[in-house]
């Protein structure tokens, strides 16, 4: 492979990056959290690259293969390009004993969303120097273009904080929530760029499409997922999509087979409202840890899966 | 519950994907980009092509994310930016529960009790056409707390109807946030 094969102008990286994340938050998460956590809490960088290893090997890189070969020598070679981003199991060791803390303190009360968003935050962190390190230098137009970027990223930030000053409690948390929101942060840079029409004009910040390539490129806190979890998405899938998914939970005669405790832990999963709570308190409470309980909701769904999949064939 | 059934529901869409490694775009931009706009809802066999394919619902949400990116750049370029609408001065000249006329620039919102209690709420938002021209992908009317009161696309007069969903009396919401259009 030579030359520059990330090229973000035109979406790839935004591309690689939502891969990832499906393969890295979604799929495997459980199985690195259950590592990380179970297996090695308050550890250091040194003792992580282990477990993160067996976890690139085992789970990750087994996936990436089977899809690199469901794609074919001529296929969509994506899959490969992520595969080089898991090249340092030292580094990405490094970048999770920095957020360790957070990340199991989340998996412990059973804030499995959140546990999964900051291990998120924190691989995110880890490809984006994976991509220099692999990838070589970005250029330099694209790097002075980053910098005006950087630049007027500031004055709308500044602007926006200024006008939240008289602003208090839920209205102010909303009001600066659009600092995280890429589409607003894109419309926003580029008005503010021709607002000020200085300096020379840059071919690749004369679009908003062209601004939010270099956000998703340069700012590795911009979340991904929040594409795949937006609710809107859900209108388009089949109505009665939900409630064939809870027949198959909630009838003992249905096809998937669950065994009683799969059922339980579905249904208290998804159905009851469970406050945070300690593994300990969890035990007491439920009379089975939390790792059988996640194991078997994983199961439960895994069993589920094939059957749903059968139906939007039909 | 409902939230509930939603999250299985997408556990269960993403435990299909895991095992699929051939997935790919099953519906073309195009065809994602006029239900986008509005223009044409999905048919059923598209509905399942979609829960199928994550790799298809990974490009709509990145296509819906695109597409208010754009409408925002073209407000702000064309200067449509509606100010969001303060509900608090309309609400206090109005001391029990009455209907609530908010009239902003490029849009105005028409809040209409249906029952004498104020707990069923007509919403409609008439909207100014610059602004419809420069939002296929239809609006969100939201509050200053995050709170979406009514999302989707003008019909042809130029207004988006819908009513009030929630527990919360809206009367007493009306008391502490203001309402801003945006593209959804």
């Amino acid at each position: 492979m030579s030359g520059s094969v990330y090229d973000f102008l035109h979406g790839q990286w935004r591309d690689y990056k939502r891969r990832l994340h499906r393969v890295c938050a979604v799929t495997h998460a459980q199985a690195l959290l259950d590592c990380i956590c179970d297996g090695c809490a308050g550890c250091g960088p040194a003792q992580l690259i282990e477990p993160v290893t067996a976890w690139i090997n085992l789970q990750v890189g087994r996936d990436l293969e089977g899809r690199i070969r469901a794609a074919g020598p001529e296929g969509d070679a994506c899959w490969s390009q992520c595969l080089r981003l898991f090249h340092s199991p030292q580094r990405m060791a490094a970048q999770l004993a920095r957020s360790l803390e957070a990340i199991c303190a989340a998996w412990g009360l059973g804030e499995d969303a959140r546990a999964r968003a900051i291990l998120w935050q924190t691989l995110s962190h880890y490809f984006y120097e994976a991509r220099f390190a692999v990838d070589g230098p970005t250029g330099q137009h694209r790097l002075r273009n980053w910098v005006r970027i950087q630049r007027l990223l500031a004055r709308v930030r500044r602007d926006l904080e200024v006008q939240v000053g008289g602003l208090a409690g839920p209205e102010r948390v909303w009001t600066l929530r659009r600092l995280e929101d890429p589409a607003w942060l894109a419309a926003a840079v580029l008005a503010e760029s021709q607002r000020t029409g200085g300096g020379p004009p840059l071919d690749d910040i004369a679009t908003v499409d062209g601004v939010l390539a270099y956000l998703y490129a340069f700012l590795p806190h911009l979340d991904i997922g929040d594409m795949e979890d937006d609710p809107a998405l859900a209108a388009h899938l089949p109505s009665d999509l939900p409630e064939t998914i809870a027949y198959y939970v909630n009838d003992p005669t249905s096809p998937a087979g669950l065994t009683a405790p799969e059922r339980a832990a579905l249904i208290l999963e998804y159905w009851s409202e469970v406050a945070p709570m300690s593994d300990r308190v969890f035990q007491d409470t439920y009379g089975h840890t939390r790792q059988t309980h996640r194991n078997r909701v994983a199961a439960g769904v895994r069993k589920i899966a094939p059957w749903v999949r059968r139906d939007l064939e039909s | 519950m409902k939230n509930g059934l939603a999250r299985l529901t997408k556990d269960v869409l993403d435990a299909i994907a895991a095992t699929d490694p051939q997935d790919t775009q099953r519906l073309a931009d195009e065809r994602l980009q006029a239900l986008i706009d509005g223009r044409e809802p999905l048919t059923l066999p598209e509905r399942r092509l979609l829960a199928r394919s994550a790799v298809t619902r990974d490009r709509l949400g990145w296509l819906r994310h695109l597409a208010r990116a754009r409408s925002l750049a073209a407000w702000q370029a064309q200067a449509l930016g509606p100010q969001p609408l303060q509900l608090l001065a309309a609400a206090d000249e109005t001391p029990s529960v009455a209907p609530v006329r908010l009239v902003g620039e490029h849009y105005s919102v028409a809040l209409i009790p249906a029952d004498l209690q104020g707990r069923a709420w007509r919403i409609a938002v008439q909207i100014a056409s610059p602004l419809i021209a420069a939002t296929p992908g239809g609006f969100q009317l939201v509050d200053s707390e995050g709170l979406v009161w009514l999302a989707g696309y003008p019909d042809a007069a130029g207004e988006l109807v819908g009513f009030w969903q929630r527990e919360e009396p809206l009367w007493e919401r009306v008391h502490r946030v203001s309402l801003e259009l945006v593209p959804q």
